[in-house]
């Protein structure tokens, strides 16, 4: 099975059918990071088209010196950037009064805990949110999120405690005062 | 080691960022910490509550689509690539479109700025001046002398008929 560099040099010959498997292979990826940030699906299939075309404009150029994956993470969350700097940001539910939330056990379904998630990730400010889909939902590390985020790890460090912070008060985890 | 410090290195512990042995030292404190014990067990529910909390949506023929889509812009930029270059000198579209505004407004400022001269200068020949003017406005003509040095009614023009004039006239 040819790698995903040797994909994308063959695409960057022409090669479309090339294009098009890269594009199967990657667009859950794609899809999730802009879902998870953006929060509407068709915002989401459009940032994602517009990444995989991006890349392929850039394809004649492309020299295999870091993963391919690490090349669509940034194209993607930049758009994702872009996006966001463009667009108030849309708040889906008043968060509940720390003291008043349900405890995590009472969160019924995968439905409720989407519309808290999406509530919640909703009202970080666009950096810390990039921050946390691509580390939690992707898995990236430190350096992964700093290269996708074009910043030091120490920022991917910070952003990544200010969230948490956030998240905690308004999914209303918490145990006691910190 | 200080509840501060640690705290802030927290998140970087839960994600397995820490060498060894900064997260020996921080897990030393926790365990004697009930507060950054509980600071440490807030973060790991935040994680739990994330978890894989909004999947992607799946779009079926996303990639046909996308390979379409790629296929006509290629064609777009084809048709154009043939259609030629601009003539040598001209450079791009954009470049061609910024010379030829800069050329109309250099022309309209131009036209402009004669038309504004031309009426100054007709107005300072005595010859575009409408003879009837000059001879119906002989006060308009001449209030010009509050210019001079002893205008008519002023009190330097009685002044100075009154050294001029010969003695007794008075």
């Amino acid at each position: 099975m040819p790698s995903d560099e040797a994909l994308m040099l063959d695409a960057g010959r022409g090669d479309m059918a090339a294009f098009e498997k890269l594009v199967a292979r990657h667009e859950r990826t794609a899809l999730g990071v802009a879902y998870r940030f953006l929060g509407d699906h068709h915002e989401a299939e459009d940032v994602a088209q517009e990444a995989f075309l991006r890349i392929l404009d850039a394809a004649e150029r492309y020299v295999p010196t870091a993963e391919f994956t690490t090349y669509l993470y940034t194209v993607v969350s930049r758009l994702c950037m872009d996006g966001a700097r463009k667009r108030s940001p849309v708040y889906l539910d008043d968060p509940p009064e720390p003291s008043l939330a349900p405890a995590a056990a009472d969160l019924a379904g995968s439905r409720e805990r989407d519309r808290e998630v999406r509530a919640a990730l909703d009202r970080l400010p666009a950096r810390q949110r990039m921050a946390v889909v691509l580390r939690h939902f992707e898995g990236l590390d430190y350096a992964g999120v700093a290269r996708a985020m074009g910043v030091s790890t120490k920022a991917v460090e910070r952003l990544l405690a200010r969230a948490r912070e956030a998240l905690a008060r308004t999914l209303a985890c918490g145990s006691g005062d910190s | 080691m200080r509840c501060a410090k640690v705290r802030r290195k927290l998140g970087a512990l839960l994600d397995g960022e820490l060498d060894p042995t900064a997260a020996g030292e921080l897990r030393g404190h926790i365990e004697s910490c009930p507060s950054c014990r509980s600071a440490l067990e807030e973060l790991e529910s935040v994680e739990s509550l994330l978890g894989d909390a909004l999947a992607p949506p799946h779009v079926p023929g996303f990639a046909a689509r996308l390979a379409d889509e790629a296929r006509r812009r290629a064609t777009e930029s084809r048709i154009i690539r043939e259609a030629g270059p601009l003539p040598s000198g001209f450079g791009s579209p954009s470049t061609v479109f910024m010379r030829v505004a800069a050329a109309l407004v250099f022309a309209v400022g131009l036209t402009l700025g004669s038309l504004m001269g031309w009426s100054t200068w007709r107005g300072r020949t005595p010859e575009s001046r409408p003879a009837a003017a000059a001879e119906a406005d002989s006060l308009g003509v001449y209030s010009a002398d509050c210019l001079t040095d002893a205008p008519e009614g002023s009190l330097t023009e009685a002044y100075m008929s009154v050294l001029t004039s010969p003695a007794g006239e008075e």
